[in-house]
């Protein structure tokens, strides 16, 4: 199951564009993060994907076959909603049935046949003992489970999540994120989703795909978007990166000193001894970030710029990152773009 | 939530005393009062005339012909105000305000008005009153123009009552309704209504107390032909033109138990509406 997006184009009034002019293509089986800040169009194009919206312009095809002008209920595609839309009234069973029961006369299933097709359906998600709550009764884990269930009770060729773990707090969000992770590997079905968390994207899909003002920015692998941005917006969006100010330009990284915009990231300076090459700079303080140390670094005109070594890393470098300590700067890595507004 | 109320807020007592007493004072004086007149002047004459005057012919006709004009008008407006509910509140269409604007027409319009307005479309001087007249249809002074008249005037309150409640509760689940596969009517009665349904029955008892209370409208196109086309509010009129006052009394207590009756289960329905509200948040 692919679905291929060319140059669609969402417009709410004559001047605002929510997607413009995207192409892209997931492949089959694959984990496809939409990835872009808010207002970026990411969730606009994950629901023309599913038919709620239709596009202004460009087309979609599943397999394929132009589906641009087919309705959400033509498509059977999955979709998991954000606040998940569980039918309110009725059971977790009743829920991941409706699907099911909806189905055109002649294709109607027999009780025995939905039931058949729901309880190993809720032993997927864990939510078999759940069968017969209201959604009300349910944890935010546990809905978007039930959600998940519902989705794929229609058997869909192609399953999108709306910000599937935005509502979750910290500690569920991880265990869910890998628990649908080795789901996706285990159904095989071509997923694709949308977070606004970067951390989340890199971690759970096999390739991101990063929006930002309704355009497509790149789509690579996590590796190849974070370790070859495709443009600033990338570098700055997907962890941090510091613009290289040209005046450092020389010093900073000297294997490219000319052309272009010039961006680091934090983990990529290097210390090294004072009066020798790169960057006079004094350390001003350092923070703990987990398994990485900030250090605040102070330069000779009085700017201030971060670097993050490791941990293991800082033992080795202790002397030198003592508030005070002068030390020199190097980019390991540099990341260059074309002249950018 | 506490039961006392914060100092700031409390007012100096003199004040509060005088408020709470005008307001009880005016309750009694116009809502309490007439229901109590209602039912000792139906009861003056003792239990004997107030059964013998609701077993009099004419007004078990007119009892009736209420029942069967609200049978007929509050299942039409049912579906029309669910239709139009539902377009209004999940649907985008160019006109929607307008729509929205229409279905509340009927409120603001004085039913002897609407009344007219079927008498001068099918009256026997009406835009269609000759033709009418040559395939010997009855409209006017006769049951189906009281129906039509009856719809009119309640037209507005399924529709309001079902807006604010289905505008509230977004359009996700019918979203996710057409994800799954589902058509229009499958998520209209296995996912919107269900949703709402004590909106519905709130607009459906609003719709059903106004249907048999009604006079005005169903007064103008009625022709009052006792025993055949006097439903019981225009029965009352009569026997109160005619000093019948135990049997005018003894009807108008059906309309006020009618009314008791409405309030109980309004009240009852908005407790559970504020109740499952709250279960939602």
């Amino acid at each position: 199951m692919a679905i291929r997006i060319e140059g669609a184009v969402k417009r709410y009034g004559p001047k605002v564009a929510a997607i413009d002019g995207v192409t892209l293509e997931t492949r089959p089986g694959e984990l496809l993060a939409l990835l872009g800040p808010s207002g970026s169009g990411k969730t606009t194009l994950l629901r023309a994907i599913a038919g709620l919206e239709f596009l202004d312009a460009g087309r979609i095809l599943i397999d394929g076959d132009d589906a641009t002008a087919l309705t959400a209920r033509e498509r059977r595609i999955g979709f998991v909603f954000q606040n998940y839309a569980l039918f309110r009234h009725l059971s977790v069973f009743e829920n991941v049935a409706f699907g099911l029961r909806a189905r055109p006369r002649r294709l109607r299933l027999t009780e025995a046949e939905i039931r058949d097709r729901v309880l190993p359906l809720l032993r997927t998600v864990q939510m078999e003992e759940y069968a017969e709550r209201k959604p009300a009764a349910l944890s935010g884990g546990q809905r978007q489970r039930v959600a998940l269930a519902r989705a794929l009770a229609i058997e869909p060729r192609l399953l999108l999540l709306d910000e599937p773990f935005g509502a979750l707090d910290a500690k569920v969000r991880r265990e869910l994120r890998r628990w649908l992770r080795e789901l996706h590997d285990r159904l095989g079905l071509s997923t694709v989703f949308v977070t606004h968390d970067q951390e989340e994207a890199l971690e759970l899909a096999d390739r991101v795909a990063i929006l930002n003002q309704g355009r497509l920015e790149q789509l690579g692998t996590p590796h190849e978007v974070y370790d070859s941005p495709a443009t600033p917006f990338v570098a700055e969006f997907l962890g941090d990166a510091l613009r290289v100010p040209p005046r450092l330009r020389r010093a900073l990284v000297p294997d490219r000193p000319h052309g272009g915009l010039a961006m680091v990231r934090p983990h990529d300076i290097e210390l090294l001894p004072p009066g020798g090459p790169g960057v006079p700079a004094i350390v001003r303080r350092t923070a703990s970030r987990g398994g990485a140390l900030l250090v605040e670094l102070e330069l000779e005109d009085g700017n201030r710029i971060e670097a993050e070594i490791a941990r293991g890393d800082a033992h080795e470098a202790e002397g030198r990152i003592a508030p005070g300590t002068r030390v020199g700067l190097r980019a390991r890595i540099a990341h260059l773009f074309d002249d950018a507004p | 939530m506490s039961g006392h109320t914060r100092p700031a807020l409390r007012d100096p007592a003199p004040l509060a005393w005088a408020l709470v007493g005008f307001a009880l004072l005016w309750v009694g004086v116009f809502l309490v009062l007439p229901l109590v007149v209602v039912v000792t002047e139906a009861f003056a004459r003792g239990w004997p005339r107030f059964i013998a005057a609701l077993q009099e012919p004419d007004a078990i006709a007119a009892i009736r012909l209420t029942l069967v004009i609200a049978a007929i008008s509050v299942p039409v407006n049912l579906v029309l105000g669910v239709a139009a509910a539902w377009a209004i509140a999940k649907h985008e269409f160019y006109g929607r305000g307008l729509l929205a604007a229409f279905i509340d027409l009927p409120v603001s319009v004085s039913p002897v008005v609407a009344g007219l307005v079927f008498v001068l479309i099918f009256g026997a001087q009406g835009w269609l009153g000759p033709w009418l007249q040559r395939h010997d249809i009855k409209i006017i002074f006769a049951l189906p123009g009281m129906v039509l008249a009856t719809i009119f005037v309640t037209l507005p309150y399924v529709a309001r009552s079902l807006v604010p409640i289905m505008r509230r509760q977004g359009v996700e689940e019918e979203e996710a309704a057409a994800t799954l596969g589902a058509g229009a009517v499958t998520t209209l009665l296995r996912v919107s209504l269900p949703n709402a349904a004590l909106g519905l029955l709130y607009g459906v008892l609003l719709t059903n107390a106004r249907a048999m209370g009604e006079f005005g409208a169903v007064s103008v196109v009625s022709g009052h032909i006792r025993g055949e086309t006097n439903t019981l509010p225009l029965h009352v009129e009569i026997l109160n033109n005619e000093y019948d006052e135990v049997g005018a009394f003894a009807c108008a207590s059906l309309l006020a138990l009618l009314a008791i009756v409405t309030l109980v289960l309004k009240l009852w329905l908005e407790r559970r509406m504020r109740l499952r509200a709250g279960e939602g948040s």
